[in-house]
C-alpha cells in the first residue's frame, strides 16, 4: 500500500463512528482511529472477543461498548467499538413501558383479551383466565377467537347456549366480525358476565369482561323493593278508596234505618248507596284490568280504526272550549290488540288531556308510524329504535313537572280532586299497553302541553273490521213504560238479548248485577235523569258502545219493524254511533 | 245548637257525615277543600271541625295547624281512611298538631255522634 493509499485510508477510519481498528494476524494494530485508540484501552481489562458488551467510563460518563470483530480475507481482522449507550437506554424504556401495560392490564378489574388482526391472542391478563378458568389451559398468545368460543361452549361455560350450541356460535362469531357490542352472559355457576368488545385502529380487537353478578343481584333486590313498596302504595290507597266508600254506604243505610218512615230521605240514601256501590264496582273493575296480564281477544287492526272509531265519543266528552282534531297518518298501520282495551287507554289519555286544559284548549289524537325513541320503557320492551304504529294524545294543557312525571303511572298517583280521577288512568293504559307488547311514551313541557304516544309493534297480517261477530246485547232506558215494554218485546222477538230499565241510576245497577257489556244504549232523549250524560258515562266504560235515541216519547209513535231496522243499521256501523231512530 | 264545620274533598263522605251529625241535631256545614274551609272557620266560627286527613291541595295537617293558629281553642277531630304512605300514621299525626281526637275511616254514625258529644262536651 502506497503512502497516498495509507494516509487515505487512516483519513477515512477517522470519520466513522466509535472505534475502529484493523489488526494483523497477531493481533497487532496495524491502524486504528482515534475514538478506538481512547476507548480500547478502558475496554481492554473485560473485552475477550466478538460481540462482549461493557461499560466503561469516557470522559465522566457511562457508556455501553460492544466489540464487534469481522476477519478479513487477507487474515487481518477489522475490531469496531459499537457504542450503544443510546440503543441500551432506548430498550430500557420500550422494556419498561412493556413492563408497565402488562401490570396496568393485570390491574383490571376487568378481565382483558387482545385479539390481533388475524383473530389471534396477543395479550390477557389473569382476571381473564380466571374467568375463563373451564379453558385455561388453551389461553395462550396464538389462539384464535373462534378457537376460544368454541372451546367456552363445549365446556359448558355459559348456560345460554344449551342446546343450540352451533347458533349460539355463529351468532357470537357474527357479533365479533360486526366490531364493537356488548353482551350479557349468564355462566353455568350462576353468575353473570358482562362482555364488552371494541375493534383497535390496526383491525384488532380488545374484549373486557367484567363481573356483574353483584349488580345484578342488587338491582333485583331494589326491583323486589320496588315492588314491595308499590304493593304497599296500592294497598294503601285501595284502603283509602274504599273506607271512603264504606263510610259513605255504611253511614247512609244507618241513616236510612233512622228514618224508614221518611221515604224521600230513605230514597235519597239509598240514591246514594247505590251511587258509591256504583264507583266502587268502578274500581274494581279497574284494579282487575290493572292486574290481567295477559292481552284478551287480541285481533290485527288499523290503528286508525280505532281513533276514528272513538271520534264522536271524544266529541261528546270534550267541552266547546277544547278544539278537538283527528291526525290520522299511516292509514295502513296494523296492530295486534284487543281493540276495546285500547280503545279505552286512548280514552283514559283524552280524559286526562281534557282535564288539563280546564280553560280550553287543542287536543289533537292522532296515528302514525313512527321509529321508537330510545327511552327506558322503550329499551326495556325492545322497541328502541324499531318502526311502530303509534297512537298518540296531544294537548296544549298544563304539561306536568318533572317530580309528577316519575309518579303518574303508578297506582292511586293523581293530581285531580278527589272524586274525580281514580289513580288508576295512567296505570291502567300502562297495563294494557304492556300487555299489548307495547310502551307508553310521554314528552312533556310544564305550561305548554304534553304529548302520550302509546308504541305498539307493527303487526303483519290482514287487519279485520273492527267487531266482525254478531253483537246483539242492547240496554233499554226508556222512562215511559209503553215504549219500553214495546221496545223490549220487538227486540227480544227478534233475537236480540235485552235489558231494560226506566232511568240511569236502574241502568247502572243492571249492569252492576249482570256484568255484560252492553252493545247498544237504545235511550228516550226524554230519560227524566239530572245527570243527562248516561251515554256518555257509560261509553268511558264501554267504548265501543253504540247510542240510538228514540225520539221525543211515547206520544211519538213507532213501529217495532222500524225500530228493529234502527237497531241492526246502528250495530252494523262501523266504530260508536250516535243515531236518532227513525 | 252547636255549628259544625265538615271537610272532605269527597262529596258522598262529607254528605254522609254531615247527614249523621244533622240526625243528632247539629246544624253542620260542608267544607270540600281548604279554601272553602278557612272561608267557613272565620265566617262561621264553628264549635268543633271534623277534618279529613288526605286531601288534595292542602291536607288536614295543614288546615289543623292553620285553624289552631287563628283559634288556639278550636276544637278539630281528624279523620282519615288510611291510604298512600301506609307507613305513617296521620292520625297521631293529626293528634300532635292539635286535634283533639281523631277517628279512622269507615266512620260509624254513633261512634261519631259520642266522640262529638264527648269532644263538645269537654
Amino acid at each position: 500500500m502506497g503512502a497516498d493509499a495509507l494516509e487515505l485510508l487512516a483519513e477515512s477510519i477517522e470519520t466513522v463512528r466509535g472505534g475502529l481498528a484493523i489488526l494483523d494476524a497477531a493481533g497487532s494494530v496495524l491502524i486504528a482511529n482515534e475514538r478506538y485508540r481512547k476507548i480500547y484501552p478502558l475496554v481492554a481489562p473485560w473485552a475477550g472477543g466478538d460481540g462482549d458488551e461493557g461499560i466503561v467510563e469516557i470522559d465522566g460518563e457511562e457508556c455501553w461498548i460492544r466489540i464487534n470483530e469481522r476477519p478479513m480475507r487477507s487474515g487481518a481482522m477489522m475490531r469496531r467499538l459499537i457504542e450503544t449507550t443510546e440503543q441500551k437506554s432506548r430498550e430500557a424504556d420500550l422494556m419498561t413501558s412493556q413492563m408497565r401495560l402488562r401490570e396496568a392490564v393485570e390491574a383490571l378489574e376487568e378481565g382483558f383479551v387482545l385479539f390481533d388482526r388475524y383473530d389471534q391472542l396477543v395479550l390477557c391478563n389473569g382476571r381473564y383466565r380466571t374467568i375463563f378458568s373451564a379453558i385455561a389451559d388453551l389461553i395462550a398468545p396464538g389462539a384464535t377467537f373462534e378457537m376460544l368460543v368454541r372451546a367456552v361452549v363445549a365446556r359448558g361455560w355459559s348456560i345460554e347456549q344449551e342446546s343450540r350450541d352451533e347458533a349460539w356460535i355463529a351468532q357470537r362469531l357474527a357479533a365479533h366480525r360486526a366490531g364493537s357490542g356488548v353482551y350479557e352472559y349468564l355462566m353455568s355457576d350462576g353468575r353473570w358476565i358482562l362482555a364488552r368488545e371494541r375493534k383497535t385502529a390496526d383491525g384488532g380487537c380488545v374484549v373486557t369482561f367484567a363481573d356483574i353478578t353483584e349488580r345484578k343481584a342488587a338491582a333485583e333486590r331494589q326491583r323486589q323493593s320496588q315492588k314491595l313498596e308499590a304493593l304497599g302504595y296500592l294497598a294503601g290507597g285501595v284502603a283509602h278508596e274504599f273506607n271512603n266508600l264504606l263510610t259513605a254506604i255504611g253511614g247512609f243505610a244507618k241513616m236510612a234505618l233512622r228514618r224508614l218512615g221518611q221515604a224521600d230521605y230513605v230514597r235519597e240514601c239509598l240514591d246514594d248507596i247505590i251511587a258509591s256501590s256504583d264507583r266502587a264496582a268502578h274500581l274494581t273493575r279497574q284494579l282487575l284490568a290493572f292486574g290481567r296480564k295477559q292481552p284478551l281477544d287480541a285481533e290485527i287492526v288499523r290503528a286508525a280504526d280505532i281513533v276514528r272509531g272513538l271520534d264522536r265519543m271524544l266529541r261528546t266528552l270534550v267541552p266547546e272550549t277544547i278544539e278537538l282534531v283527528l291526525d290520522i297518518a299511516d292509514d295502513d298501520a296494523a296492530i295486534a290488540v284487543d281493540p276495546n282495551e285500547v280503545s279505552q287507554a286512548v280514552l283514559n289519555l283524552a280524559i286526562n288531556a281534557r282535564d288539563a286544559m280546564p280553560y280550553g284548549g287543542r287536543l289533537v289524537v292522532g296515528t302514525g308510524i313512527v321509529t321508537a325513541p330510545a327511552r327506558p320503557a322503550t329499551v326495556e320492551k325492545g322497541l328502541a329504535g324499531v318502526r311502530c304504529a303509534s297512537i298518540f294524545v296531544r294537548d296544549t294543557g298544563s304539561g306536568m313537572s318533572g317530580a309528577v312525571l316519575a309518579h303518574i303511572f303508578e297506582p292511586f298517583f293523581t293530581t285531580k280532586e278527589q272524586g274525580k280521577g281514580t289513580g288508576l288512568g295512567l296505570p291502567a293504559v300502562l297495563s294494557i299497553v304492556e300487555r299489548s307488547g307495547g310502551a307508553v311514551d310521554v314528552e312533556t313541557e310544564a305550561g305548554r302541553g304534553t304529548i302520550f304516544s302509546i308504541l305498539l309493534p307493527l303487526a303483519t297480517g290482514a287487519p279485520e273490521a273492527l267487531r266482525t261477530q254478531p253483537h246483539r246485547n242492547v240496554l233499554i232506558v226508556i222512562a215511559e213504560p209503553e215504549l219500553r215494554n214495546l221496545a223490549y218485546a220487538a227486540l227480544t222477538e227478534h233475537g236480540f238479548q235485552c235489558a231494560r230499565a226506566a232511568e240511569r241510576d236502574e241502568a247502572l245497577a243492571i249492569l252492576a248485577r249482570t256484568g255484560a257489556p252492553p252493545d247498544l244504549l237504545l235511550a228516550s232523549s226524554a230519560v227524566p235523569d239530572k245527570r243527562p250524560d248516561l251515554a256518555a258515562e257509560l261509553m268511558v266504560r264501554f267504548p265501543l258502545l253504540k247510542f240510538l235515541c228514540v225520539a221525543a216519547s211515547a206520544r211519538a209513535p213507532f213501529t217495532a219493524e222500524q225500530l228493529v231496522a234502527d237497531v241492526r243499521a246502528a250495530l252494523d256501523a262501523a266504530g260508536p254511533v250516535f243515531l236518532e231512530a227513525s | 245548637m252547636p255549628n259544625i264545620l265538615v271537610i272532605d274533598d269527597n262529596a258522598a263522605v262529607r254528605k254522609a257525615v254531615i247527614m249523621m251529625l244533622e240526625t243528632s241535631g247539629h246544624h253542620v256545614v260542608g267544607a270540600k277543600d281548604g279554601t272553602e274551609a278557612m272561608r267557613a272557620f272565620d265566617a262561621e266560627a264553628p264549635d268543633l271541625v271534623i277534618v279529613d286527613i288526605i286531601m288534595p291541595d292542602k291536607d288536614g295537617i295543614e288546615l289543623i295547624r292553620e285553624m289552631r293558629l287563628r283559634r288556639p281553642d278550636a276544637r278539630i277531630i281528624a279523620m282519615s281512611g288510611g291510604g298512600r304512605f301506609p307507613n305513617l300514621d296521620f292520625l297521631k299525626m293529626a293528634r300532635a298538631f292539635g286535634a283533639a281526637d281523631a277517628v279512622a275511616k269507615p266512620i260509624d254514625p254513633d261512634d261519631l255522634a259520642a266522640r262529638v258529644e264527648a269532644c263538645l262536651g269537654a
